[in-house]
């Protein structure tokens, strides 16, 4: 388990990013979302260690600090970020010159990934569109079998076909013990796959449940007429998306943005919140 | 299967690591492997045919000094590799990183354009007898490329242009090869500048001193014959290559601590 302790970073040009963030991090495959600017990149970097936090301390499973340039520490995590350049041509010469450097690389993982996403492991990486050079790029930072993975924006760029691939390329790669955090706003593209939700707003935690938690305490429903016990309503085309408290008998699936947008209003969250931890 | 540098990372150097950063930089650096041996026979040739068929020596300078212009800009290679974020995220030191990149591009390279030359030297006197090759052998022994044989000093001066090259292409976040060759030419100039001002300032210091207190023996008030500026040659000589070696290893320290700074606080 990945723990943040008081996690704060500003950035040298007096801009605070993050501000007090502390949570447990466990296993599984995590939504972390939040407006733009609020910090999500900010925060996988630190996870990364490629930035050091102002404040606090993030540790691994062994509570151990991460520290930053550590080869025992980077050699078990892998960002993948928007840049999708690598330094070789081809799948076949990045895992001759990049996937020797981690030692959970797993070759069969890569080759099933790349099958399920359609690329060929000697096609040249600059000649694929964009779309096709993302598929490329998740299967192999997926192969690479680090503990910690962390995707941003996985599915920017891909079409249906390959937002698909995706879904099965991550559930194949997902193992136990395995953390991926995948941060994204196209939250409906891998929504069935989420163990936990981490949202961050303004640099603030606002909210890092487990998806089981939250379909247990609440239900996310529309109807023509809104609840009274509603904790959130939002008015739609065709009457009102509500979250309500639910008992457990009911389950719903979880609806992303209306969450989103509940938790960004601190009269709505506190009662989100409340229900969550009831 | 790939074989793997080291499967249980230590946090120390570890040499095997730093080694295996080749294979990481393989795929930009790999083209020098036959590319600068091929270039180096094409400048030996373009030194090797005016000393056998004319004597322009300068043709024959021209080409080793080609050779060493080689050496300089070879760590422009360094800028086709790409992937600033992956680097960033590599699982190696930044020590491991600092001393490959100086390994290669000093040693490596050096090595590998010095012994190419050397090798068609040998291969021109097996052709040609080497009483004709008298005068490419000394040249070739004063070269840019060869190992310098006066003045420890000299030897921070020759390897200067890779390793300002080098911190060019390093520091850099964009036009990387621009900037390379930016810094490599600029360090050379200033450092040109620099020794020239210095020679020029001690030349008329030193003249202006032994005329005002006669001590140039070969001037001759009654005969008036002018000061002999060959008895301040050597001396000026010295000093400026000793002001150049110093210099260069200045920025030799600067350089390569600007290197370990950014390999220390690597960044996406």
């Amino acid at each position: 388990m990945i723990k943040l302790y008081d996690i704060s970073y500003k950035y040298p040009s007096g801009t605070l990013a993050l501000d007090g963030i502390t949570a447990d991090i466990q296993p599984g495959i995590h939504l972390l979302m939040g407006e733009n600017g609020a910090g999500k990149t900010t925060l996988l970097h630190l996870l990364a260690t490629l930035l050091t936090p102002t404040t606090g301390v993030i540790t691994d499973e062994n509570g151990q600090p991460m520290q930053r340039h550590a080869p025992s520490v980077l050699s078990q995590l892998f960002f993948l970020g928007d840049d999708l350049q690598w330094p070789a041509k081809s799948i076949d010469e990045l895992v001759n010159s990049h996937a020797r450097f981690y030692p959970s690389f797993n070759p069969e993982l890569l080759a099933a990934n790349l099958d399920v996403m359609g690329i060929k492991s000697n096609e040249y990486l600059d000649s694929l569109s964009l779309g096709k050079r993302k598929r490329a790029s998740v299967a192999y930072a997926l192969a690479l079998g680090t503990p910690l993975l962390l995707l941003d924006e996985p599915a920017n760029g891909l079409d249906i076909p390959g937002k698909i691939s995706l879904q099965k390329a991550l559930m194949q790669s997902a193992d136990e013990g395995r953390t991926i955090i995948v941060s994204t706003h196209t939250v409906w593209d891998l929504e069935r796959l989420f163990d936990s939700v981490i949202m961050i707003s303004q640099g603030h935690l606002m909210l890092n449940h487990s998806i089981g938690q939250i379909a247990d305490r609440l239900a996310f429903i529309s109807s023509a007429e809104p609840q009274p016990d509603a904790l959130y309503i939002e008015e739609e085309a065709m009457g009102f998306r509500q979250i309500v408290p639910n008992d457990g008998s009911l389950y719903t699936d979880i609806n992303y943005p209306a969450l989103f947008t509940a938790m960004l209003n601190p009269t709505t969250a506190s009662l989100i919140l409340n229900q969550l931890t009831d | 299967m790939t074989t793997y540098a080291i499967k249980n990372p230590v946090d120390h150097f570890y040499w095997d690591r730093c080694l295996s950063l080749w294979y990481y930089y393989k795929p930009a650096l790999a083209p020098m492997l036959w590319l600068w041996p091929l270039l180096a026979v094409i400048m030996f040739i373009g030194s090797l045919l005016p000393c056998l068929f004319s004597s322009y020596w300068i043709l024959t300078s021209f080409g080793l000094g080609a050779a060493g212009w080689l050496w300089g800009f070879s760590p422009l290679m360094l800028a086709r590799s790409h992937g600033n974020a992956v680097a960033a995220m590599l699982p190696v030191t930044p020590l491991e990183r600092l001393v490959f990149l100086l390994g290669f591009f000093l040693i490596g390279t050096y090595v590998l354009i010095d012994g190419t030359i050397w090798a068609c030297y040998g291969i021109s006197v097996a052709i040609f007898g080497a009483e004709r090759l008298v005068t490419l052998q000394s040249f070739i022994t004063s070269s840019y490329v060869s190992f310098p044989s006066s003045y420890g000093m000299v030897l921070f001066s020759a390897v200067l242009p890779a390793i300002a090259t080098l911190t060019g292409v390093v520091l850099a976040r964009r036009n990387r090869v621009l900037i390379g060759i930016a810094v490599n030419l600029g360090v050379s100039m200033v450092l040109g500048l620099i020794v020239g001002i210095f020679s020029v300032v001690y030349g008329f210091m030193t003249g202006f001193y032994d005329a005002v207190t006669d001590n140039t023996v070969r001037y001759n008030i009654e005969n008036q014959t002018p000061l002999d500026p060959e008895i301040y040659k050597e001396p000026m000589v010295q000093l400026a290559t000793i002001l150049a070696g110093a210099l260069s290893l200045l920025a030799v320290i600067v350089a390569i601590w600007l290197m370990w700074r950014k390999f220390k606080k690597q960044r996406i």
